[in-house]
């Protein structure tokens, strides 16, 4: 029995594996309404034959496949039709405007003033008067536009020339050279030991290395202190 | 695409394999049932000729053992062994000439099989 059951639950767990990686790779919070619920009747579905090895394995497997595919149409339809999107996912759903909390929006989206101010607060918003719109997502969570007086600086605020951000690649990681992005990045071991001799160190000392389209490499020892040094590379960046 | 190909596969697999199931479920319990309809008419015709009968039993727990296992991916195995216990049954009181039980063995192997047909098939009961 004990045989049956391991292989019950292996089977069952490649499957349902399977099937949400195929269904995507959001988060919870972040699922549509409709996609949540697929997710937690397969996870209470694929308990009951796994336990039971009276019923047929068959019986868990076609409920689960059924709910898959339903996700899969009701996703294809929600891509495919604005109309469709709207009443599969629901609209967004603006909360606090220019005058203020919108109470019959609350009231519809069944929230408390206490609930706004909570995900107001996680939002980094304290105030209300800072909130310039609070749109309610889809998928539940809250997006804040904030009052120009309010908002974050940023470099075009006060003319500041800022460098262009880069986007790194990983060399080391856990101490082991990632071939794959050294030939995406063209980069061979022989420029890694002589960017790590300027900085005495060896490749088997490392822990993690990056560079960026810059030129710019993140060196983290096993041991000591990270080192960020120049060197003469220069990335497309098309990683 | 890729996504395209996904809904079809996944709803003709579907589809494949509940037409499979409907078929041979409605096949296999046919066939039991006009076998152990042919048992009551010997059992009840032919009480003198003990040997007879029992191959005829014996002949209907193979067909049953035959498929036992393959109808162990569909049915619930509870359900199965409910059959194959009447069907042991059967065959010990048709050997000991006990011809009363036997009779009331083949009504319930008939009752059983009506009701595996019930459950498995595709009707508003189930549905609802």
């Amino acid at each position: 029995m004990a045989f049956t059951l391991i292989t019950r639950s292996l089977i069952i767990y490649l499957i349902v594996f399977l099937l949400l990686r195929l269904m995507g790779k959001r988060q919870i919070g972040e699922m549509q309404p409709f996609e949540l619920v697929i997710t937690l009747i397969i996870a209470d579905l694929a308990t009951i034959p796994m336990a039971e090895t009276a019923l047929p394995l068959i019986h868990g497997i076609i409920p689960i496949i059924t709910l898959a595919l339903i996700h899969f149409i009701l996703t294809f339809l929600s891509m495919k039709s604005v109309y469709l999107r709207k009443l599969i996912n629901g609209k967004p759903v603006i909360v606090v405007n220019p005058n203020g909390i919108d109470h019959k929006s609350l009231k519809r989206l069944n929230m408390n003033v206490n609930d706004l101010m909570e995900n107001l607060r996680g939002c980094g918003y304290f105030n209300l008067e800072e909130v310039l719109y609070a749109i309610m997502q889809t998928n539940g969570t809250l997006t804040v536009l904030p009052r120009s007086a309010y908002a974050p600086l940023n470099a075009s605020n006060v003319g500041i020339k800022v460098e262009n951000a880069s986007l790194p690649i990983i060399l080391i990681s856990e101490g082991k050279v990632v071939k794959e992005n050294m030939e995406i990045a063209q980069i061979n071991n022989n420029f890694l030991v002589k960017q790590l001799g300027k900085v005495s160190l060896k490749i088997s000392d490392i822990f993690f290395i990056s560079i960026n389209t810059e030129g710019k490499m993140y060196i983290q020892p096993k041991t000591g202190e990270f080192k960020v040094i120049e060197t003469n590379y220069q990335g497309d960046g098309k990683w | 695409m890729k996504r395209i190909i996904i809904i079809i596969v996944l709803f003709v697999t579907l589809i494949g394999l509940a037409t499979f199931e409907v078929i041979a479920v409605n096949n296999l319990i046919t066939n039991l049932e006009e076998m152990a309809t042919n048992l009551q008419s010997e059992i009840t015709d032919n009480k003198e000729n003990v040997e007879t009968t029992l191959t005829s039993v014996k002949e209907v727990k193979n067909y049953w053992d035959s498929f036992e296992d393959d109808l162990c991916l569909m049915f619930n195995h509870k359900d199965l062994s409910t059959i194959t216990d009447t069907l042991s049954r059967l065959y010990s009181y048709v050997g000991n000439n006990d011809y009363d039980n036997a009779i009331a063995e083949v009504n319930l192997l008939k009752e059983y099989a009506e009701k595996n047909r019930h459950i498995m098939g595709f009707n508003i009961q189930n549905l609802l």
